[in-house]
C-alpha cells in the first residue's frame, strides 16, 4: 500500500496527463484543447526545470530529516514541476470546457498536496508551479496559432 | 494590440529574473560530497565537531602522529589498487593479486550515492575539515583524519570524494556518508601510507604527480 501510494505520488501526474490528452484527442475529439494542453505543459516542464537550476532550495525532507514520501529528482525543490504540469493542462481544458475543467482542477490540486505531504515540496513551490502553469495555459490560448478557434462550452 | 498578450509571460520572467539574482547572491556549493577548502593537511588543535545536531570532541590525536612511509616502496606501488564493494559495504586492499587489507565501510546514503568506477588518488591529506549538509545534516568535522581524494575524468577532484577516516560514527557496514568512502581510522591510516602517492616526511598533504601517480580506487555495486 505504501508503495503504491508512493509511485501514485510520483508518476501519478503523468497518468492523469496522458489519460487527460488521449481523453481529448480520440474520445472528446477536442483536438484544439489536446494541442493547446500539450503546448503548455512541454512549455511549464522547460520553464520549471530551468527555475529549479537557478533557485538552489534544499527539499524539505532534508532539512527536516525525514524519508521523502513520493519519487523526486536531485534538482531544487523551488518550483514544483508536479504541480506547474497538472496546473497548466487543468487551465487549458478549463478554458474549453469548465465542467469537466473542474474535474481536472481537483486532481490537479490532489497531485500538488500530494507533493507537500510526502515533504518533497514546501507550499511555496507549489505556488510557483501553480503560477507557471496557469500562465502557460493562459499563453497559449492567447496566442492560439493555427486554424479556427473551436467553440467553447 | 497583439503584443499585449505576451505580458502574460511578465511573472515568468520576474521569476527567473529572481532566479538569477538569487543565484549569483548565494555561493553555490554543487553536489560536492565531502566538502572542504583546506588542502594544507594540518590537523587543528581546538576544535568542535558538529554532526546531525550533536556535539562532539575532536580527536587531536592525530596531530601527534608521526609521519611514517615504512609501507612504500616495498613491492612496486603500481600493482596496489584499492577496491569498494558498494552493496557488502567493504573495503578491499590489494596488492596486486594479494589481499593487503579488508574492512568494513560507510559509503553514500541514497540521497548522496558514492559513484562508481574507476578514480585515482590526486591529494591525501593527513587531516582536513570538512563542512557541509543543511537543516538537520549539517556538518561541521574539523580533524577528518586520513583523507584520500580520488578523482576519474567524469568526477572531477572538486567533487570532493575520497576515503576517510571517521571519528563520528561506528556504522561501519551500512551506508551513512554523504558521498565519501567511511573507514575506521585504524583502517583508514593504514591505507593512507601504504597507499600511492608518497607522503614526504614531515609533511601534511601529497599531491599525485606524473612519476608518483595516485592508486587506483575501484568502486562498484
Amino acid at each position: 500500500m505504501n508503495s503504491y501510494l508512493f509511485n501514485l505520488n510520483t508518476h501519478g501526474v503523468f497518468l492523469f496527463i496522458a489519460s487527460v490528452l488521449v481523453y481529448e484527442y480520440f474520445i472528446a475529439g477536442e483536438r484544439e484543447v489536446f494541442y493547446h494542453s500539450l503546448f503548455s505543459i512541454i512549455s511549464a516542464l522547460i520553464i520549471t526545470v530551468i527555475l529549479k537550476e537557478l533557485f538552489t532550495i534544499p527539499r524539505p525532507f532534508l532539512v527536516e530529516g525525514m524519508a521523502p514520501g513520493a519519487g523526486l529528482t536531485q534538482l531544487s525543490s523551488f518550483p514544483s514541476t508536479h504541480t506547474a504540469l497538472a496546473f497548466a493542462l487543468a487551465s487549458t481544458v478549463t478554458l474549453h470546457q469548465k465542467k469537466f475543467g473542474v474535474l481536472v482542477f481537483i486532481l490537479a490540486t490532489a497531485v500538488a498536496l500530494g507533493r507537500v505531504i510526502a515533504g518533497v515540496h514546501y507550499p511555496m513551490d507549489i505556488f510557483a508551479g501553480v503560477l507557471v502553469g496557469v500562465l502557460c495555459g493562459l499563453f497559449f490560448d492567447t496566442i492560439h496559432f493555427g486554424k479556427k478557434r473551436a467553440k467553447r462550452r | 494590440m497583439p503584443t499585449k498578450r505576451f505580458l502574460l509571460l511578465t511573472p515568468i520572467v520576474l521569476l527567473f529574473a529572481a532566479g538569477v539574482f538569487m543565484r549569483s547572491a548565494t555561493k553555490t556549493t554543487p553536489d560536492i560530497a565531502c566538502a572542504t577548502a583546506d588542502f594544507s593537511g594540518v590537523p587543528a588543535l581546538d576544535a568542535l565537531a558538529i554532526f546531525e545536531g550533536r556535539e562532539l570532541s575532536v580527536p587531536t590525536a592525530i596531530a601527534a602522529a608521526p609521519s611514517h612511509t615504512d609501507v612504500l616502496g616495498v613491492a612496486s606501488p603500481s600493482e596496489r589498487w584499492i577496491e569498494v564493494d558498494l552493496s557488502d559495504q567493504k573495503l578491499y586492499a590489494w596488492d596486486g593479486s594479494s589481499l593487503f587489507l579488508e574492512s568494513a565501510i560507510s559509503s553514500g546514503l541514497p540521497q548522496t550515492p558514492t559513484p562508481t568506477g574507476e578514480f585515482r588518488v590526486w591529494i591525501k591529506l593527513r587531516a582536513t575539515k570538512m563542512e557541509g549538509g543543511v537543516g538537520r545534516y549539517y556538518y561541521n568535522l574539523p580533524n577528518v583524519p586520513y583523507v584520500m581524494f580520488f578523482e576519474n575524468e567524469n568526477i572531477p577532484g572538486w567533487r570532493g570524494y575520497g576515503i576517510h577516516g571517521t571519528y563520528w560514527h561506528n556504522d561501519f557496514g551500512t551506508p551513512r556518508s554523504h558521498g565519501c568512502v567511511n573507514a575506521p581510522t585504524k583502517i583508514a591510516e593504514k591505507l593512507f601510507y601504504w597507499a600511492s602517492p608518497e607522503l614526504p616526511d614531515g609533511r601534511y598533504t601529497a599531491k599525485s604527480t606524473e612519476s608518483d601517480p595516485g592508486i587506483r580506487v575501484i568502486i562498484h555495486e
